[in-house]
């Protein structure tokens, strides 16, 4: 389902941070072009993500994000995480 | 006084003895048998958290020609899905008897000359790990062991619980019937807890469609070692026995190791927020 080949880096602000099973989603609002666009990057489960660190408020509403992911094949406006930086500019935990 | 009082305080009274009673016994018992408390984790669940596993699947992807390993048609696993299963002892070639050796052979064959487009999309979804591969799940074998005096308690991060009745046989067979991780029972030889489950469900280790995965009747018995190795560690020597199919017993050793980076068990499910969809025979995300 993702091209693990490939590597895209969205910036954009997180609208909703899925912290469910079996894959937490980050949803990300990208300005493209004028318009808007939501992205859908899955993550681990809530329990791979607890032994790095991760809590379901690591993330908020609003927070600006740089986020690498492997994209799905189909070419919809979702992906993989594989990589980030936070409002803060430092690195987000690894998954 | 009333005879009601009289009967009133002497059900009072003898409720804490007996209860008293009864503890001592059972605290006398707990005593003798070891701690396994904690958070434990199968091998392949330490890879997962350790990023070893994800090496390994990033190397397969990057030489798929490198993966011999026959799972399902070609092209239906990614590389990296096949490296990650192929690593279960479980998910081995057990030593079918001759019958069963020609038909794993015959179905190895369909296997291998199947085309992808043959198979539905969606249809590959690892969901659910029932015994025995519970104990060698990359992503919920991560449990909390509870020792009493009469029963083990296997507590799995996606709710199931193997019991493990210490102080009393299997019903008698007419009360038995095949379920998802079978009925269990054990004894205690020394630290070792040896397990004795029946009426596992029959049927392959992985119930998904063209995956290929040992093959077990409902009268296959297992038999189980369950002891800590050291602090930190457990092995399980887990010994199949299923003489309508199998030559001669299938003995796989299980490692699991103690979790350190988690205080308490987080429960996992597949189900809750599963946004993966097929659209149009794509597998996606909605």
């Amino acid at each position: 389902m993702f091209d693990s080949t490939k590597q895209l880096t969205l910036g954009g602000n997180v609208r909703d941070f899925q912290w469910t099973n079996p894959h937490c989603f980050l949803q990300i609002l990208i300005q493209r072009s004028g318009a808007t666009q939501e992205w859908s990057i899955q993550m681990d489960n809530p329990q791979a993500l607890y032994r790095k660190g991760w809590r379901p408020g690591s993330v908020k509403a609003g927070d600006k994000l740089t986020v690498v992911i492997h994209p799905t094949r189909d070419g919809s406006h979702s992906g993989r995480y594989v990589s980030g930086i936070g409002p803060d500019g430092k690195a987000l935990l690894d998954e | 006084m009333p005879t009601y009082l009289i009967a009133l305080a002497l059900v009072m009274l003898s409720g804490p003895v007996y209860a008293q009673t009864n503890n001592t016994e059972r605290i006398q018992r707990f005593s003798t048998l070891p701690n396994w408390s904690g958070i434990w984790e199968t091998e392949l669940s330490a890879q997962m958290d350790s990023g070893e596993l994800d090496q390994a699947m990033m190397e397969a992807t990057r030489h798929p020609e490198r993966i011999t390993a026959v799972l399902a048609p070609r092209g239906v696993l990614l590389p990296a899905e096949v490296a990650f299963l192929s690593r279960q002892q479980l998910i081995g070639e057990p030593p079918y008897n001759a019958e069963w050796e020609r038909r794993f052979q015959r179905l190895k064959r369909e296997v291998l000359t199947t085309p992808a487009s043959a198979v539905k999309a969606g249809t590959v979804k690892a969901c659910g790990w029932e015994f025995p591969l519970i104990m060698e799940s990359p992503t919920d074998g991560v449990f909390e062991v509870l020792v009493t005096p009469e029963q083990t308690l296997l507590l799995f991060a996606d709710g199931q619980a193997r019991h493990i009745y210490t102080d009393r046989p299997h019903p008698a067979p007419e009360n038995l019937w095949p379920t998802d991780l079978g009925d269990s029972v054990g004894r205690w030889e020394g630290d070792t807890l040896v397990i004795d489950t029946v009426q596992r469900k029959a049927g392959p280790l992985v119930r998904i469609p063209h995956f290929l995965s040992p093959d077990f009747s409902a009268e296959a018995h297992f038999t189980e070692r369950l002891r800590m190795v050291s602090a930190d560690a457990m092995e399980d020597q887990m010994t199949i026995d299923d003489p309508a199919r199998l030559e001669h017993p299938w003995v796989v050793t299980l490692r699991f190791r103690r979790v350190g980076n988690l205080d308490r068990l987080i429960p996992t499910d597949c189900t809750e927020n599963d946004r993966f969809r097929v659209v149009k025979g794509k597998e996606t995300i909605r």
